[in-house]
């Protein structure tokens, strides 16, 4: 030790706080040092003599202050009290566990509003796609087409019913729905008297084609149920029997239709089942004048179609013939014998339709 | 006997037990404290009535931010504080009145036999310094007139180490400059003291 650190801690070996090593250093340094050794002594006995007398106070004070103390707090401040609260909670709002579960709290919520608010994804709407693979923007688009059909169907026969029929609430767009309604209406109608048109011409196997069309443009439409109705008949009057009731049964869902469709799908049944009794070549001799009846007692429309269309039934019924002959498991003649009278019979029930 | 149990308990035990409500605690703080806060703040306003007035102030506020004291702390260094606080208070008050400056008496007074007005009060309490049986009356007198003398910054910390045992490193927190300042004041007090005494060291000498 030098006299430089015995001055930086002569006062701390004079009042107790230095380190036993350090002092014992301290008292080696101040017995070979002179002037460190005369300011030690000195400093010592003057701690050592210079102690202050205490003096005593009053013997009341102790009582005194005890009074003035619980005076001071029955009187305490309310604003010392709140700050005294505020430093209770202070104190434990500070402890680990509430500290832990604070943490705790602010995580999860903070997390809780992360997730909520993930970044670009306000404001957007998921993507709907439709059966037809175009996206729908939003819910209420989707809904404005799946509300325009109905009225179509209603709006042919008495479209002003339609219109009452409609919602109040959304009058402009049922307007809108009316006018397209109207405009299907006009069209299924052209379409309807093209295919008529065609079948008169050509024949009811190129008219088919365009009935069917009419059902897939202005579905749910009276034109619709009409052209089929037509087709229904012109696939009788070929001989696809089988189509012909397929048409039928899907007549039966509509309103105009349904007991006529019923009552054809009921004659086509019983004319089966006479077919099928009365034997392949009775009912392979029936086909020939079968298709005759229908047209000499249907409609105009039925009637003038009969020239064009008697040819025809020749080639398509053939070749049906070919086909079925073909997919047969067997393929002999023997499968033809029972593919006749079903067509016979296909053919048979014409007669009974024309009295409708 | 009761003494001694009293005594193995420490002031920051029954400050905590104040806390909880003891007013018993409190009560053993005061005795143990009361005479050596009243002594500091004595020798710094040198007026036995007014020093009793403030340790009472000072109790009061120990008691009104009993919520304010941390246990990692030691009661002496936080009292003290609060004592210096209460004596700065005071002394600042008091110049503001414009009343006849205690040190006045000194600094006016040609030599050292004019008596301060600290020296004429404490007369007044002829049972002063009983415990220093060893050292005289006499050289009781010098000590307290020399330390009354010291430069109110070394006086302060003379006070605080002596009467109050605050560590140094307390005293630098509490009076607010580094610890290095502190012992430097300690020394330059006790070397004045030395100086005040020093025609006293024989007979202290020879009390020993």
């Amino acid at each position: 030790m030098d006299c430089q650190k015995f001055d930086q801690v002569v006062m701390d070996a004079l009042y107790e706080e230095l380190d036993e090593l350090t002092y014992a250093a301290l008292r080696r340094h101040v017995e070979s040092c002179a002037r460190c050794g005369e300011a030690w002594n000195g400093l010592r006995a003057t701690r050592e003599v210079a102690m202050l007398p205490l003096e005593e106070p009053s013997p009341g004070l102790e009582d005194r202050i005890l009074a003035a103390v619980t005076d001071a707090q029955r009187t305490t401040p309310w604003h010392r009290k709140a700050l005294r609260a505020l430093a209770w909670a202070g104190s434990h709002a500070m402890r680990p566990q509430l500290a832990m579960a604070a943490l705790f709290f602010l995580v999860i919520g903070s997390s809780l509003l992360l997730l909520r608010a993930k970044p670009g994804t306000v404001g957007i709407t998921p993507v709907r796609v439709t059966e037809r693979g175009v996206p729908a923007p939003d819910e209420g688009d989707l809904q404005a087409p799946a509300q325009a059909p109905p009225p179509p169907i209603a709006a042919a026969p008495m479209a002003a019913a339609a219109a009452d029929v409609a919602e109040g609430a959304k009058k402009s767009k049922d307007d809108a729905a009316d006018k397209g309604a109207a405009k299907e209406t006009e069209g299924a109608g052209k379409a309807l008297a093209e295919a008529r048109a065609t079948r008169d011409g050509s024949g009811c196997d190129a008219s088919l084609r365009l009935y069917d069309d009419i059902g897939a443009r202005y579905p749910g439409t009276p034109q619709a149920a009409d052209a089929m109705w037509e087709a229904a008949q012109c696939q009788r009057s070929l001989g696809n029997t089988d189509r012909a009731r397929e048409l039928y049964s899907a007549l039966k869902q509509s309103d105009g239709y349904k007991a006529r469709a019923e009552e054809a799908l009921q004659e086509s049944e019983t004319a089966n089942q006479t077919n099928n009794a009365g034997g392949g070549l009775v009912a392979n001799r029936a086909a020939a004048p079968a298709p005759a009846p229908p047209p000499a007692a249907t409609s105009t429309v039925a009637a003038a179609g009969k020239p064009a269309g008697k040819p025809a039934p020749a080639t398509p019924t053939a070749e049906e013939e070919a086909q079925r002959a073909k997919a047969a498991p067997g393929g002999g003649p023997g499968r033809n014998v029972n593919a006749a009278p079903k067509r016979a019979a296909e053919q048979h029930p014409a007669p009974a339709n024309a009295a409708y | 006997m009761a003494s001694i149990s009293r005594e193995e308990v420490t002031d920051e035990v029954l400050m905590m037990r104040f806390q909880g409500g003891d007013r018993a605690a409190f009560a053993g703080l005061v005795r143990r404290h009361k005479t050596n806060v009243y002594n500091f703040i004595l020798r710094q306003v040198r007026a036995p009535q007014i020093a009793e007035d403030l340790v009472q102030d000072v109790f009061v506020k120990i008691v009104q931010n009993a919520a304010d004291f941390k246990h990692e702390a030691r009661f002496s260094t936080w009292a003290y504080a609060i004592a210096r606080n209460v004596c700065i208070d005071h002394l600042r008050k008091a110049a503001l009145r414009r009343h006849p400056s205690l040190d006045q008496a000194t600094s006016t007074s040609s030599g050292e036999e004019g008596p301060t007005l600290a020296e004429r009060t404490a007369d007044a309490h002829p049972t002063a310094s009983v415990e220093r049986v060893a050292i005289g009356a006499e050289l009781g007198h010098r000590i307290t007139h020399a330390v009354e003398r010291l430069p109110a910054e070394q006086r302060e910390v003379f006070l605080l180490r002596e009467i109050g045992h605050v560590p140094f490193k307390d005293i630098a927190e509490i009076t607010g400059v580094p610890e290095n300042t502190v012992k430097s004041r300690m020394r330059y007090a006790l070397e004045r003291l030395q100086e005040a005494l020093a025609e006293y060291e024989d007979y202290a000498r020879a009390l020993r």
